[in-house]
């Protein structure tokens, strides 16, 4: 019986309920589509930072991030090394030296990490693709090392030239090797060509001439960074360090985690001020049908009745606007992230910050879920809100109807 | 004509409410979002730059670019005049080796007046850093195995190539946020720097806790103004791109505004269908309606106005005072590195003006459709 007399009173003012959808459809569009463009925006920031940077997955033993010294090697490696490539999800991975040293030329020094490849033809974090002068790292060359753009800049050197890297040895002793620049490498992850500079594994092993100088890292790549397998190789392996790219890049990490959670703040922001429009126009609405209200109570019809009409009015509205809403978000996202949102023509410089002007939108069906969900919570807090206000007795009119 | 349209403000009080309610609501939610926003980047911007670089820093051209004891600038070349020579302090920066005396490790060593870097503001615990005296980064004392109260030698390079070496107790140590400069970083006071480098009384430039609107404009032709977005890249990166995702949030939410404010205003036009058609079957003409409504629309609006701005204003300086917190691992994150978890709400009066005048102008656009709909009224239908 309320259920006819809610979808009548829907028909019978077409463009009152038709202004409602769309507001409601309006709000899940817009949610679901800005986020989409921050994720589009901010995610390939976040994979350069991964791919050429940090890895998904980094190993260590437990001392290694504090010291960054070579004595805090990961022992037993291989079998280490191992067992991590059977675990189920792990990708590619690779063995690596890390240290810290000073990159120095005959006027001036630098302090900087070094990263020791023991395969060249692992390249798990694919700095090879980002050679922009010169080669890779070669097992045919003596003392080869390839050093950032940045830090060739500063220590004006170039391909070819000769530097003298300091660093410590697994004993503490201070050691210094001559090696020869091989290539450049330029990388979209701000920062990087200053703090590393790649060499062989091999040849910090025989500067130090005086046994093995262990490898202290493994580093692993896997389909977006999954905090189960942080923990179970974490639970394999309970004296080393196992941490994902945000612990690793730290700063940036949180600094990305806190601009996220803005993110979300802000579109709440906005889902709420739709909420309030749409309470706004909704209680104008019922102005115009407070005669109506008035008369239904006085045929008989209690408070509670009534606000059970209004709000099965709100579902309907709302059941009809969610799947809408959602094929529109769909669309656009999918649409806008093939064909990509140009903001070339915005002229926001993109280019000088390093970054392209063409944005991917995208969006975890997750996110659709909760940001959806969030525009339907807040549209029935509206209505509810409508339906309460309206059926006070405060609201009606003495008389039915005016004569 | 301005009569009138008073009168019929106040002819139907309630509707005269809604309209008002979801003007001033609107610029209130445009308000608030800009601040939350400009907060939160301000307030990481000052976390991020408190550590090392500083906001802001005077030095001889591209001495950014290319650092080193060569490059410094004497002292004195900073001129009183200069507007903010109150609250630059200077810093002398290299790297040498730090010693145990059973091992060295490179460090950054920063000479600074422990009185006025925002170095050591940023830290409440205020650092004891006595002439003569070290301060090593949590990381590098751990690695050096070194407790306050040890003694270390610095071991390197000081000016004009001489030989720099010097022996210093250790008087506290600190957490730094950053990972490489948590390895890093020893800090001396300023005067023990310039002796131990033998750079005379010489400075690589000058820190500042800000960069507003900082300019190079009284400063002597060698020296030079740069802030955090050249300082710190990836930061600038992450701001940037967030800004851009904040102004699509923005243009989004002027849609959703508009869309609030079109519904109110259609049907606030409709309800007022008879009255338009009586007025024009009086022989009242539809440019005296226009300009009536005209009217109507101006006053509302400026109600509107001083509310949102007051309660959006109100609101802002709460949150400053009282600001968001971060929830999770995000919080957990951020406090651990000695960053802020919290977005204090920007106070900027602009903010206020700038958005209110954005929601005005969309209100006003849109008062453009009561117009088209009495230019279209037919006068005769009405009874």
């Amino acid at each position: 019986m309320i259920l006819a007399l809610a979808w009548r009173n829907l028909w019978r003012n077409k463009f009152r309920t038709l202004i409602t959808i769309m507001g409601i459809i309006i709000g899940i569009w817009a949610a679901n589509t800005a986020m989409s463009i921050s994720y589009g925006l901010n995610e390939p920031r976040i994979e350069n930072a991964i791919q050429f940077g940090t890895g998904d997955i980094q190993v260590h033993s437990n001392n290694f991030r504090q010291s960054f010294s070579l004595k805090d090697s990961i022992p037993e490696i291989q079998s280490v090394f191992s067992e991590i490539r059977t675990m189920e999800g792990v990708g590619n991975l690779e063995v690596r030296t890390r240290s810290i040293g000073l990159i120095s030329t005959l006027t001036n020094g630098v302090g900087t990490e070094l990263v020791g490849i023991q395969d060249m033809n692992a390249n798990v974090l694919e700095i090879p693709k980002l050679i922009t002068d010169g080669e890779w790292l070669s097992e045919k060359d003596k003392n080869p090392i390839i050093l950032g753009q940045s830090l060739a800049e500063r220590l004006k050197v170039k391909v070819g030239t000769k530097v003298v890297v300091h660093f410590q040895g697994p004993d503490e002793q201070l050691i210094a090797g001559a090696f020869k620049i091989k290539g450049i490498y330029t990388s979209p992850f701000p920062g990087q060509e200053i703090s590393q500079v790649f060499l062989l594994s091999r040849d910090l092993e025989s500067i130090h001439s005086n046994g093995s100088i262990g490898r202290q890292e493994i580093i692993i790549r896997n389909e977006g960074t999954d905090q189960n397998l942080i923990q179970n190789i974490q639970n394999a392996f309970p004296n080393l360090t196992v941490t994902g790219w945000k612990e690793a890049a730290p700063e940036m990490g949180y600094t990305a985690m806190a601009l996220e959670q803005g993110m979300f703040g802000f579109i709440i922001l906005m889902v709420l001020a739709l909420g309030f429009g749409l309470a706004n126009s909704g209680l104008m609405a019922l102005l115009e049908r407070k005669n109506e209200l008035s008369m239904l109570r006085n045929m008989g019809m209690d408070r509670i009745q009534r606000m059970r009409m209004i709000l099965t009015e709100q579902m309907l509205i709302i059941l009809f606007a969610l799947p809408v809403g959602l094929l529109l978000s769909w669309l656009t996202i999918s649409i806008l992230g093939i064909t990509g949102l140009d903001f070339t023509a915005a002229a926001l410089g993109f280019k000088a910050f390093g970054m392209p002007s063409y944005v991917y939108p995208r969006l975890a069906p997750r996110v659709y879920g909760i940001l959806s969900i969030f525009v339907i919570l807040i549209s029935l807090a509206s209505s509810l809100f409508i339906g309460f206000w309206t059926t006070r007795k405060a609201f009606m009119p003495q008389k039915g109807i005016h004569g | 004509m301005l009569q009138i349209a008073w009168r019929n403000i106040w002819r139907n009080p309630s509707r005269t409410l809604f309209a008002i309610l979801a003007l001033s609501g609107a610029i209130t939610f445009a308000i608030l979002l800009r601040a939350t926003q400009k907060g939160q980047h301000d307030s990481l911007v000052k976390g991020l730059t408190s550590g090392f670089t500083g906001a802001a820093r005077i030095q001889k051209k591209g001495y950014w670019e290319e650092p080193g004891l060569e490059h410094s600038i004497s002292e004195t070349i900073l001129p009183p005049s200069y507007h903010y020579f109150k609250k630059a302090s200077p810093r002398l920066e290299s790297y040498a080796l730090v010693n145990n005396g059973e091992q060295s490790i490179p460090g950054l060593i920063i000479g600074l007046k422990p009185d006025s870097d925002p170095l050591v503001e940023a830290y409440a615990k205020k650092l004891k850093i006595p002439p003569g005296g070290l301060v090593l980064a949590e990381g590098l004392s751990s690695a050096l195995n070194a407790n306050i109260g040890d003694t270390l030698i610095i071991l390197g390079q000081g000016y004009h190539a001489t030989q720099a070496a010097g022996k210093y107790p250790v008087t506290d140590i600190l957490k730094v946020s950053a990972p490489i400069l948590n390895r890093q970083l020893v800090l001396l006071d300023l005067g023990s720097a310039q002796e131990l480098f033998a750079t005379g009384k010489m400075v690589s430039g000058w820190i500042l806790s800000e960069d507003d609107h900082l300019e190079a404009s009284g400063l002597p032709e060698e020296l030079e103004v740069i802030n955090w977005r050249t300082m710190i890249p990836w930061l600038e990166q992450a701001l940037f791109a967030d800004s851009i995702a904040s102004l699509v949030v923005q243009v989004m939410l002027y849609l959703v505004i508009a869309f609030g404010l079109f519904g109110t205003i259609m049907m606030m036009t409709a309800e007022r269908k008879r009255e338009f058609q009586t007025m024009l079957s009086f022989g009242c003409m539809r440019k005296k309606i226009i300009s009536m409504i005209c009217m109507e629309t101006l006053i509302i609006s400026l109600i509107a106005l001083a509310i949102g701005i007051l309660v959006g204003g109100a609101i802002s300086l709460y949150g400053h005072e009282h600001p968001l917190k971060y929830i999770g691992e995000t919080a957990r994150g951020l406090e651990n590195m000695g960053l802020p978890s919290v977005i204090p709400l920007a106070t900027d009066p602009w903010i206020w003006i700038r958005q209110s005048f954005a929601v005005l102008l969309i209100s006003l656009g849109l008062s453009v459709y009561p117009i088209w709909y009495v230019l279209r009224l037919k006068p005769i239908e009405s009874r």
